[in-house]
């Protein structure tokens, strides 16, 4: 099972003179199993291209297919789709409705019809996922815990469909950094022992590069660029151009490998750099 | 000048209180940031600054005017100024220029002069051409800088900005950014409230909150030089910090005083 | 389908109408609302039609984005027109089996469909060319005459203008948490009326919830900006008659009072 994509475009408002394009013939092929990051400026159909992955949105001309089940621009049942594929949106934590947290969690496993034991079952095991203690937060409200957590509580009800693909559109934005790096934590586990195929939307480069293999750009609804994280910050004008920043430490190594620095490649993580720097001054 | 005696304040009786004995004074055109957890109490600090709370315990003076005084209130507020953090809840008016007037308006300022008021406001954020536009078309960062505007038009002497910047994209954020720091050119006194450490490296001097207390006051050479205390305190390291600390704990020697990329590329050049 | 909507929205233009005190314009609406439902012969709606069509070319608005505002209505038009054209008795012009359309019918239909066209286009020609500023303005201003019996003018005036202010906001927050829930397997569009009112809990508890707190926030930033109700408050754009206003007024009388005579022609 994987998702592919094939030349995929979605106009916004068709017909009329507000149309836009929200992706403009986008083709794309994702692994099972793979950490993917979507980076791109706001506007640039990073989210467009999340809710066509889990058929909230129907390409207007082209065809994917997710999890073997094909979607074009023509109606049809997408139940089984959103059972396969998670989807997170920004700040989730709005969408909580119920009275107690096992109870919001338990919404989306009811929607898809499984008998209640079965759904007790699946609350408990995504609550243990996301790091929720389920015998003391199963009966509290979810609007009395704090934001870290609820923001924990939602990505939970999603988990709990038992979904192959898990996608966040900006999981950790308004988290304070103890928040953030505890949920980044977290779903790096989640894609490790559950091999989940994790699709991440951010802002930060920073946390881009820390959880995915794999990134990808957008821009004005083109996929601009394609490349393991590894070679992924090597062209910084290329970002420049596209607006964006590289992660501040691939920006160091950038400047210093321009100064003519016998460098190898611009790390993006602290380690890395703070290794090859190491080497590079010993050998100096 | 805003000062702060032994101040603590307490939103339900039996809790623990959200600001601890708090005693500080913020300087005539200084810019200070403040940074902490969420729960920290850093939020309800600044609300006690222009007496949207008022203290449960200890007094604060702005401009010699105790809050605690409700004749003083309107005075007050009009004297320090603040930004919010959602850019959706606090504007009110369906027209940009309406909403800067908000201010100038509950204020009884006469209206020719606040027009003039609008119009420098607004440029002084850059956003005059989007004076006759509904504040709902507009980007994140945008509708920071009119919510900036709305406050300027009330001259202050002290803008608050309450994580301002929490909810927006990078670009919105260096929007907002800069034009804090225009304002703080021009002589503003400025209290910036975040959960962004990077941030406070341009603040003269950076305030650490934890439990309700505040725990570390420095300027940011100092704060960042102390890492492994900003660590204990779960604060996040800047990156180009770490690194530089981290290579000096190696044994490469680096100034303690790198606080941007630009100085660390700078140091490194002639060791590599 | 919401973008479709044009009543109560704004045309930004610079034309006569849009010059126009509010308040002018509110009255003349109001008028002219009574004008439709009390005129009755073919001449006199002419002579209204000619009244809608000059207005609407005088504010600069395009014929095609009423037209527009028109559609979205589109169905209670079909409706009140089939009803009134089926349902009235008298001498029949076409019999079909049980169905039967008679003198009267066809022509109650017709007065009812023209008088709501006119009604619509009448009412969106104000919002249209009056910011909702204005407009609040406007009925603070009339409504102020009542604030001696203890009417709140302005505190009506400044619920009607956030609320106004929130609708983009809060239909922007609707369809996002629609797609959230959708995303979580929520059906909002099968079934019966009772399980669709159900599955609509997942939608409006969080709605109100962001509201109340959306409020919350708003409250504070209102305060911290020194609001205090309306006294002492001042505007930036006072309201002020101007003398076209009043040849506005006079113009309304003649033609109003010319329409009413046509009737006793």
């Amino acid at each position: 099972m994987s998702i592919t994509l094939k030349n995929i475009s979605h106009e916004y408002n068709p017909g009329t003179t507000f149309a836009t394009f929200g992706l403009k013939d986008v083709s794309l092929h994702i692994a099972d199993g793979e950490a993917v990051g979507i980076i791109g400026p706001t506007g640039s159909g990073k989210s467009t291209l999340l809710q066509h992955i889990n058929g909230l949105l129907r390409p207007t001309s082209g065809e994917l297919e997710v999890e073997g089940i094909r979607i074009t621009s023509e109606k049809q049942n997408l139940s089984e789709l959103r059972k396969n594929v998670g989807l997170v949106f920004q700040y989730p934590e709005y969408q909580l409705f119920e009275e107690t947290i096992a109870k919001d969690i338990a919404f989306g496993p009811l929607n898809l019809g499984l008998a209640q034991e079965e759904v007790d079952q699946r609350v408990k095991e995504a609550m243990d996922l996301i790091g929720l203690d389920y015998e003391s937060l199963k009966d509290r409200s979810p609007f009395e815990i704090s934001g870290g957590q609820k923001r924990r509580v939602a990505i939970a009800g999603v988990l709990a469909m038992n979904p192959s693909v898990l996608m966040l559109d900006e999981p950790t934005a308004g988290l304070d950094p103890l928040g953030r790096s505890q949920l980044l934590e977290t779903l790096r586990t989640l894609h490790k022992t559950k091999k989940i195929t994790l699709i991440i939307i951010s802002h930060s480069m920073e946390e881009i590069a820390s959880i995915s293999q794999r990134i990808i750009l957008m821009k004005n609804g083109e996929i601009r660029m394609d490349k393991p994280v590894e070679e992924a910050f090597e062209d910084v004008e290329f970002f420049e151009e596209c607006g964006m920043d590289v992660p501040v430490i691939s920006r160091v190594m950038y400047e210093l490998r321009k100064a003519g620095k016998p460098l190898s490649r611009n790390y993006a993580s602290v380690e890395e750099a703070r290794e090859a720097i190491l080497q590079a001054v010993r050998h100096a | 000048m805003i000062r702060l005696d032994n101040v603590s304040f307490t939103y339900d009786e039996d809790e623990f209180p959200a600001v601890d004995d708090v005693s500080l004074t913020i300087e005539e055109g200084s810019f200070v940031v403040l940074i902490g957890h969420n729960g920290s109490g850093k939020s309800t600090l600044a609300k006690l600054l222009n007496a949207l709370l008022i203290p449960t315990e200890g007094d604060v003076w702005v401009e010699e005017m105790n809050t605690k005084n409700e004749e003083y209130t309107w005075d007050i507020r009009k004297n320090v100024g603040m930004v919010f953090q959602n850019p959706d809840n606090q504007l009110v008016a369906t027209v940009v220029e309406e909403e800067v007037a908000f201010g100038p308006e509950n204020l009884g300022i006469d209206p020719a002069e606040i027009e003039l008021r609008v119009t420098d406001a607004l440029e002084q954020v850059g956003m005059s051409e989007y004076r006759h536009r509904p504040p709902h078309m507009l980007s994140g960062g945008q509708k920071q800088r009119i919510a900036i505007a709305g406050v300027l038009a009330m001259q202050p002497n002290m803008i608050v900005f309450d994580e301002s910047t929490a909810m927006l994209d990078p670009q919105g954020r260096n929007e907002v950014l800069e034009a804090i720091e225009n304002l703080k050119e021009k002589g503003m006194t400025i209290l910036l409230i975040t959960h962004f450490m990077e941030e406070a490296t341009v603040a003269d001097r950076v305030l650490v909150m934890d439990k309700g207390k505040v725990v570390m006051d420095a300027p940011p050479v100092e704060i960042f030089s102390r890492v492994e205390e900003l660590r204990e305190y779960q604060m996040e390291i800047p990156q180009v910090i770490e690194l530089a600390h981290e290579l000096r704990e190696q044994g490469i020697s680096l100034s303690e005083d790198i606080l941007e990329r630009e100085e660390l590329v700078e140091e490194l050049c002639p060791l590599l | 389908m919401l973008r479709d909507i044009t009543v109560g929205q704004y045309y930004p233009a610079d034309s006569l109408l849009h010059r126009l005190d509010p308040r002018t314009k509110l009255i003349a609406t109001m008028v002219f609302i009574i004008i439709i439902f009390m005129v009755k012969t073919p001449l006199q709606y002419a002579a209204l039609g000619l009244f809608v069509l000059l207005s609407i070319y005088l504010s600069k608005v395009p014929v095609r984005y009423m037209i527009r505002g028109l559609r979205s209505i589109l169905f209670i038009l079909i409706f009140a027109f089939v009803i009134n054209l089926f349902f009235t008795p008298g001498t029949p012009i076409f019999q079909l089996w049980r169905i039967r359309i008679t003198y009267e019918g066809l022509r109650l239909a017709s007065m009812m469909l023209i008088r709501l066209v006119f009604l619509i286009m009448g009412t969106s020609l104000m919002t249209l060319t009056s910011s909702p500023i204005q407009l609040t303005d406007g009925i603070e201003k009339l409504l102020s005459v009542f604030k001696r019996v203890g009417f709140p003018a302005h505190e009506v005036a400044m619920m009607m203008s956030i609320a106004l202010r929130f609708i983009p906001t809060l239909l922007e927050e609707t369809d996002k948490i629609m797609k959230a829930q959708m995303a979580r397997g929520a059906d909002f569009e099968s079934g019966r009326l009772l399980k669709r009112a159900k599955a609509l809990v997942p939608l409006l508890v969080p709605l109100f919830i962001a509201s109340f707190k959306r409020a919350d926030d708003l409250a504070s930033a209102m305060e911290a900006r020194c609001y205090r109700g309306g006294k002492g408050r001042t505007r930036l754009h006072e309201l002020r008659y101007a003398k076209r206003d009043v040849v506005v007024f006079l113009v309304l009388i003649v033609y109003f009072g010319g329409v009413f005579l046509l009737g006793r022609l």
